[in-house]
């Protein structure tokens, strides 16, 4: 028998009751009234050591059992009603915790590596081209006037253009445009693709890139469009974001973006060496050698010496240039 | 001015509360410096380690329900930190049910991918999404609101929160107008110095719209069959804003120093060694330490503040409150426990969230005539529960203030 602190749940007052447990029957005895309740029509509390436990009564009572009772009682009512405790068990268990955080970290480190890529890869055949159609054609006006001017060399780039979508035939890769821009900010050495096919070539890179080296650039851009990474990677970007805001949701929004923005530049560097492998498929296909390739990242090295340091690789949304100049070691 | 309602306009003019709004008469202090008899702070008995159990548990069984768990784990850990939360000597509870969080939080996610997504489709779409917004996101924040209230109980007695929908918008949608107007602006292509001016220009009615918000949520919460009440602040807020502003700038100014320090120390040559030289990492390094030390400075004694006169102007039939949080003492804590977060990856973060909860609650006294016990309350007549809302409120990180 223990005294325990009774309210009726219609008002504050406080009243103190013998409870005794019968078999699955629990008993409040208050002056001269006696209340039994069956163990099933009790609202019963999952078990925490140590603090008194509310027991929800039938008539809107709550019943607060006392720690040292509720260890020894809730068990018994809860077998009595048939009550499970799930999770809680494993909350109450430090074993059981500690298997449970090895299980945490794995999950991530899983996630992390295998999980998001496979998800955005059964994800992405569901978002029709036409989405990453609008989302090109809807960029495009803005970047064209923020940071891009009238290209110097027209002529070129045309004669480019029709060469390089000739020779992208093969790979089926859906429309296909090609213009070039001098940038209004930087060195423009650097060449990048919108979802929608359509490929940007800056007055930088053909300064100093012959044509060969020019096309060997934009394989490596038909491989972003082949593998529609632009794509892929806003699929991630929200599982990415999901995953961070259960694991780290309440901690803050600031850690949540951070972790996920470098998860993210990780999968970039990933699909940077997707592209340059297709390349290579590319300029075989055109008929040139893949040390063409080779030769662009020594003038991609060059341009980052003068320039003064990269930064670094994990923080970076491309592979190191000296990562690619040894993945092509030997390549003539 | 506030919506003509008939029973709260009778109401205001009656105790002065409208009337003193008006201006007709003058303000009245808070009512805290009154010497209270009986003076009873909230004590909170939860430890790190227990709650580090539950979210370990928790966030596993999420990640492996996709999501679907947390509604189970967010019940879970509002009932421990509840149930962990004494006023003289009696526990509050909480009793929240799952099914009703998970479609909260499946309106919530909608919400949050339409309003993430809109503006970059189309100023049309986003547009449609702030007026959707408006449209809904009120009464999503009241219906939020009643779920929490509704569902915590204290001796055997429901809280609760019902207030008139036109007020409802009235207070919620300036707020957020004036909350978008910088993002819609940017939307519309309006550039140089007018964008800084749409996005700073309403900041200006800031304080003034947190001030209505903060006193609907308290002036329209109840206990049992005694509501509270909350005295209008206005200028409180200003001083608030102003004073978390000029904590801004020191934090402006220290990380320039800084900033300049680091650069002094760390030149920009390349390295002769002709080792990578991480000159470029400075600027990501500068923004972030800088964000992380504004953030530092400034919100510690904002959330104090904002406490003390939020709580200081609260009553409750009988009692009244006082928020007795320092910004000093918040600040030191918030210190450590970020220092000691990032220190572990992350894994002391269940018990940096008690150590700062426990301050957050401890702070908060109730001041009575009569020794609590003997102020008795009652219940109200049994009202209809509604929760469609609670998750989406989660997710946007609001809260009643403790």
């Amino acid at each position: 028998m223990v005294n325990a602190a009774y309210f009726d749940g219609r008002s504050t007052q406080q009243r103190v009751v013998e409870l005794t447990l019968e078999g699955p029957v629990l008993v409040l005895r208050g002056g001269d009234a006696v209340v039994r309740h069956e163990s099933r029509q009790l609202s019963l509390p999952e078990p925490a050591a140590g603090i008194d436990r509310p027991v929800g009564l039938p008539d809107g009572g709550t019943v607060w059992l006392p720690a040292e009772a509720a260890d020894l009682w809730l068990p018994r009512l809860r077998r009595a009603a048939g009550q499970r405790v799930g999770a809680a068990a494993l909350i109450g268990s430090w074993p059981a915790v500690l298997v449970s955080l090895l299980l945490l970290l794995a999950t991530v480190w899983w996630i992390n590596r295998e999980g998001a890529g496979l998800a955005a890869r059964a994800v992405l055949p569901l978002v029709p081209r036409t989405v990453d159609q609008a989302i090109g054609e809807q960029a495009w006006p803005t970047i064209e006037e923020r940071w891009l001017e009238p290209s110097r060399f027209e002529p070129r780039c045309a004669r480019l253009a029709e060469r390089f979508i000739e020779l992208a035939q093969r790979f089926e890769p859906g429309p296909l445009r090609l213009t070039c821009h001098r940038a209004t900010e930087g060195s423009g050495f650097n060449a990048f693709v919108l979802p929608d096919g359509h490929i940007v070539l800056l007055d930088g890179l053909l300064d100093v890139l012959d044509d060969d080296e020019v096309l060997a650039v934009l394989g490596h851009e038909l491989g972003h469009v082949v593998h529609r990474h632009t794509m892929q990677a806003l699929v991630r970007s929200i599982g990415l974001l999901a995953i961070a805001g259960v694991v780290l949701g309440d901690f803050s929004a600031v850690a949540v973006s951070a972790a996920s923005t470098l998860q993210g530049l990780a999968y970039g560097r990933d699909a940077e060496r997707e592209a340059d492998a297709f390349a290579l498929r590319f300029l075989a296909g055109a008929n040139l050698k893949p040390g063409v390739l080779r030769d662009v990242w020594l003038k991609f090295a060059a341009e980052e010496q003068r320039s003064g340091g990269g930064l670094p690789p994990w923080l970076s949304s491309h592979p190191a240039t000296g990562e690619r100049l040894r993945t092509l070691e030997g390549v003539r | 001015m506030e919506s003509p309602e008939a029973n709260s306009l009778a109401h205001g003019l009656e105790d002065g509360a409208l009337r003193r709004e008006l201006g007709l008469l003058p303000p009245v202090p808070p009512p805290s410096p009154l010497p209270a008899a009986f003076v009873q702070r909230l004590v909170f008995s939860g430890r790190g380690s227990e709650y580090f159990r539950i979210w370990v548990v928790g966030a596993l069984l999420t990640l492996l329900s996709f999501g679907i768990y947390s509604a189970w784990a967010k019940v879970r850990k509002a009932r421990w930190f509840a149930q962990h939360t004494l006023l003289d000597g009696d526990r509050f509870d909480y009793h929240g049910d799952p099914l009703r969080i998970l479609a909260g939080r499946v309106v919530a996610v909608s919400l949050l991918v339409l309003w993430s997504w809109g503006f970059e489709f189309s100023l049309w779409l986003g547009l449609a999404v702030l007026a959707l917004f408006c449209a809904i996101g009120p009464l999503l924040f009241a219906s939020a609101q009643r779920f929490r209230l509704a569902n915590t109980s204290w001796r055997g007695l429901r809280f609760g929160f019902e207030v008139p929908r036109a007020k409802v918008y009235a207070v919620c949608v300036p707020l957020l107008l004036l909350w978008t107007a910088g993002s819609v602006a940017q939307a519309a292509g309006i550039d140089g110095a007018l964008i800084a001016a749409a996005g700073l220009v309403p900041l200006l009615g800031l304080p003034w719209a947190h001030a209505r918000l903060k006193q609907m949520q308290h002036g329209h919460a109840s206990f049992g069959s005694e509501r509270f009440s909350l005295e209008p602040s206005t200028p409180e807020f200003y001083g608030l804003y102003a004073k978390a502003l000029v904590l801004l700038l020191v934090g402006g100014v220290v990380a320039a120093l800084l900033g300049a320090a680091v650069a002094a120390i760390w030149p920009s040559h390349s390295r002769p060694d002709g080792l990578p030289d991480h000159s470029a990492l400075r600027p990501w390094l500068f923004a972030i330490g800088s964000a992380l030390l504004l953030w530092m400075m400034a919100w510690p004694y904002f959330a104090a503040r904002l406490q003390q006169v939020v709580w200081g102007r609260t009553r409750c039939g009988a009692l009244w409150f006082s928020g007795e949080m320092r910004g000093a003492r918040l600040w030191r804590l918030v210190l450590l426990n970020t220092t000691l977060v990032l220190l572990t990856a992350g894994l002391y973060w269940p018990f940096a969230a008690v150590a700062i909860a426990r301050y957050r609650v401890e702070s908060i006294a109730v001041h009575s005539d009569e020794p609590l016990a003997e102020v008795h309350a009652s219940a109200a007549p049994a009202g209809e529960r509604r929760s469609a809302g609670d998750g989406a409120a989660d997710f946007f990180g609001l809260d009643l203030g403790w």
